[in-house]
């Protein structure tokens, strides 16, 4: 395989488990037919494990994890909202804690397990956290939902649900434009079970 | 008599049932597409730069740096932009210049943040770093930025919204029932401008293909409303595609490009129709 | 964002010597740098890579407490000995930023980020000391409704954003630093650089130099401590006016009293008029309102900041009141 056709591969985010291989050969076909950006020496490769698949990817020092995620692999699930750490729609678990992928630089991110929202549903079937914003209605637009969603479960797996209160000011790096936020609120206590209290 | 929706209906209405949006799963899940979100491959990126002064005009851009950017395709500015049709007659006078102004027609500014050029690149990096290299002189005007330091030249619009209704409402007889009342308030309240601000960037994307008669173009983007009378069909009237900022980077039949500077997203198509169609 | 290289390092020694270069910055959580570069008022061209360097451990004893510069926000908030022994850290801590922050962002990282000044971070504002030395304060007559109204010059009115610092002014913390010269330590109320004719300049660090640890000297007996953040959202917001107090009392009389205000100085801003005015003092409503009067003095207003000076006064007397009740 010349150079060329390496690099090409790693950038359209060629996974390596084996229930890709369907996609790659797709993917593979479509790469004849397009242009990979120039390759400059900045570029460096990264293997991202994202929701349990491993990825080789190309990127530059400076490409954020969120921007590899979306435009790098396509998950488009975890979203750009303000890109500089106001927001939280771009909230995703690194090694079991959430942050923003906004503000991490994919390139340090080898080795390390990064759970995006596309990664909750397990065959098919949804998360509690996803099942619940559904029944209660936690959403209208949905764009900062994915991001509510990967917060709303690493609270309550932090043990913070204790009460409204707690659980609205360990939400409070996500915002709503849309305002679903009592919704939201029912949701989270819905999962936190009957150990929360008003 | 219940609409019929489609939607399965108990008892006598829909209100206060809890019914689940159609769309709720791939919300929850992060498979609904928002208008950057489409599976598009081959991708050019554009971002769009602003002014830094509120008012006045471009005297020149310097490109040189912004241009050694590798991976950029092109930078759009007035001087090299396709030409697009102005506003079309009959326009509302108080949609003033900017409502129904395309982008890049001409060098004035009239406000901080206003759109002036587009940088185009083969990744997002690269064409946010160019158009951060973009330098525009100006020749600064003093700008006016408080509705109270302009009132005294205030007048009433000839024609608002259309005809529809006057701009001032007036019901009655106020002036002589306000003189008359015991109890008179006379205030005056202002409310700041609000933008919507919906969590979903501005973006769009832009995605051309076939040749000749069927080229064939499709925006996929975020907003309430579309305007279908200039079409982009009718405004790049053919003669040379590269005028409709197709991406040169690929001779391929499908090219795309996305521009960054919202709830649903919606995509048209615009067939190129035989000349004196549409 | 411009290109950059990222280096790993394997020792601290590697990452002062790749130091060295120039347009090199230290990058640990990065969540206020990479706001910056993504705003373009900071341009590295490199950037070295403090994670894995061995300063995130955190100890207590009767000594005092140990707290290595790469320990995360979270971390530290929820470590139970620093709860108990220093309960301002913690709520100054647990009041910064929002989770998923306080999950990447380190200790150090915190006490050097840069001020929220909105003329600051947007380069297209051509009027900014800090950013650009000589060219102008936009702020002065501009919107400073947010900038500070103690410890500002005709140069720079910028306020400190970091709560952690104002509750470490409050205790008299020290940094460790380290650079290619070896090891010194500084008291936190001398780190931070008013702006004078040098906005520039922020803190004593030289180049290169880095912090490794923060050093807090054990709590007096008896001593209670407690930080207040008055801000115009209820969260996730910088403050208007916060007050960090460590306070003694003895026999309903205050023994001690130290307090630091933040939100209002170009730095974290120490009391020493309004402590001196509390010992001995009985601890009732008004002695308190009284003894917090002092704050106000030598604070400037700007055209919109007045309002900071009767709150920071309040906010004294209640956090005050509260740490004492």
């Amino acid at each position: 395989m010349s150079e060329l056709e390496v690099s090409r591969r790693r950038f359209l985010g060629v996974s390596m488990a084996t229930g890709g291989l369907a996609a790659t050969a797709t993917r593979a076909a479509v790469a004849q037919t397009t242009t990979p950006p120039v390759r400059t020496p900045e570029m460096t490769d990264v293997t991202l494990d994202v929701n349990g698949r491993r990825h080789a990817l190309t990127v530059e020092p400076r490409t954020t994890l969120l921007d590899a995620l979306r435009e790098g692999l396509r998950l488009t699930g975890t979203k750009k909202g303000c890109d500089r750490g106001s927001c939280g729609a771009c909230t995703v678990h690194v090694d079991g804690a959430r942050v923003l992928s906004c503000l991490t630089l994919a390139a340090r991110c080898q080795d390390k397990s990064i759970t995006t929202i596309e990664g909750l549903a397990s065959k098919g079937e949804l998360h509690p956290m996803q099942a619940a914003f559904l029944a209660r209605d936690g959403l209208q637009c949905g764009y900062c939902t994915p991001g509510q969603i990967m917060s709303a479960v690493a609270l309550v797996e932090e043990g913070r649900a204790v009460s409204d209160d707690a659980i609205r000011e360990w939400m409070s790096g996500n915002i709503c434009r849309c305002g679903a936020y009592p919704h939201i609120l029912a949701a989270i206590k819905d999962v936190a079970g009957s150990g929360s209290r008003s | 008599m219940p609409l019929d929706t489609g939607i399965p209906v108990i008892g006598r209405s829909i209100v206060g049932q809890p019914i689940d949006r159609r769309d709720g799963r791939l919300k929850v899940t992060g498979r609904a597409r928002y208008a950057a979100e489409f599976d598009i491959d081959n991708l050019a990126y554009a971002v769009l730069v602003q002014s830094t002064i509120a008012s006045g005009e471009i005297a020149g851009f310097d490109l040189s740096e912004a241009q050694t950017i590798p991976g950029v395709l092109t930078i759009l500015t007035p001087d090299n932009a396709p030409r697009v049709p102005q506003a079309a007659p009959g326009q509302s006078e108080t949609s003033g210049p900017l409502v129904a102004k395309p982008l890049l027609q001409d060098k004035l500014v009239y406000y901080n943040g206003q759109h002036i050029a587009l940088a185009v690149a083969d990744t997002l990096e690269r064409a946010q770093q160019a158009a951060a290299l973009v330098r525009a002189q100006y020749r600064e005007a003093e700008a006016q930025i408080r509705m109270q330091d302009a009132l005294g030249s205030a007048y009433p619009p000839k024609r608002f919204r259309n005809g529809a209704r006057p701009p001032d409402s007036r019901r009655g007889d106020p002036e002589a029932t306000f003189t008359a009342a015991p109890v008179k308030i006379d205030a005056t309240y202002t409310t700041p401008v609000e933008h919507h601000n919906p969590m979903e960037p501005h973006a769009t994307i832009a995605l051309w293909e076939g040749d000749g008669d069927s080229k064939r173009l499709t925006v996929y983007s975020a907003t309430q409303g579309f305007r279908t009378r200039v079409t982009p069909s009718r405004s790049c009237s053919g003669s040379r595609p590269s005028r409709c900022g197709r991406s040169a980077r690929s001779s391929e039949a499908v090219s795309a490009a996305r521009a960054t500077p919202g709830r649903m997203s919606r995509s048209r198509r615009w067939r190129r129709r035989p000349s004196g169609a549409r | 964002m411009q290109n950059f290289t990222l280096a790993d390092t394997a020792s601290l020694d590697a990452a002062l010597a790749a130091a060295q270069q120039t347009d090199t910055k230290f990058i640990a959580g990065g969540t206020d740098l990479l706001q910056l570069m993504k705003d373009e008022v900071e341009r590295p061209q490199h950037l070295v890579d403090l994670d894995g360097l061995p300063f995130d451990q955190v100890t207590t004893s009767d000594d005092g407490a140990r707290i290595g510069a790469l320990v995360k926000m979270s971390d530290l908030a929820d470590n139970p000995d620093l709860r108990r022994r220093y309960p301002v850290i913690a709520e100054a801590l647990l009041a910064s930023a929002s989770p998923q922050v306080r999950n990447m962002a380190t200790i150090g990282g915190n006490l050097l980020q840069r001020t929220r000044c909105g003329y600051f971070r947007d380069p297209g504002v051509a009027a900014c000391n800090k950013r650009r030395p000589g060219s102008g304060c936009s702020a002065i007559l501009g919107f400073n409704r947010l900038h500070a109204v103690l410890g500002g010059s005709d140069y720079c009115i910028a306020t400190h954003p970091s709560d952690l610092a104002v509750a470490l002014s409050a205790l008299d913390a020290a940094v460790e630093l380290r650079g290619s010269d070896g090891v010194r330590s500084v008291p936190i109320n001398e780190l931070y650089l008013l702006p004078g004719d040098t906005p520039e300049r922020e803190t004593v660090l030289n180049p290169g130099e880095i912090i490794t640890a923060v050093l807090v000297p054990p709590p007096a007996t008896g001593e209670r401590s407690h930080y207040l953040k008055l801000r115009d959202r209820a969260s996730f917001e910088f403050a208007l006016v916060s007050v960090a107090v460590a306070v003694a009392v003895d026999d309903g009389r205050i023994r001690s009293a130290r307090i630091a205000v933040g939100g209002v100085g170009t730095k974290p801003w120490r009391l020493p008029n309004v402590e001196a005015a509390l010992v001995g003092l009985p601890v009732n409503r008004d002695a308190l309102v009284e003894a917090a009067a002092h704050a106000a003095e030598g604070a400037r207003p700007t055209r919109e900041n007045a309002f900071k000076i009767p709150l920071m006064q309040r906010a004294v007397a209640r956090a005050l009141a509260t740490v004492t009740a």
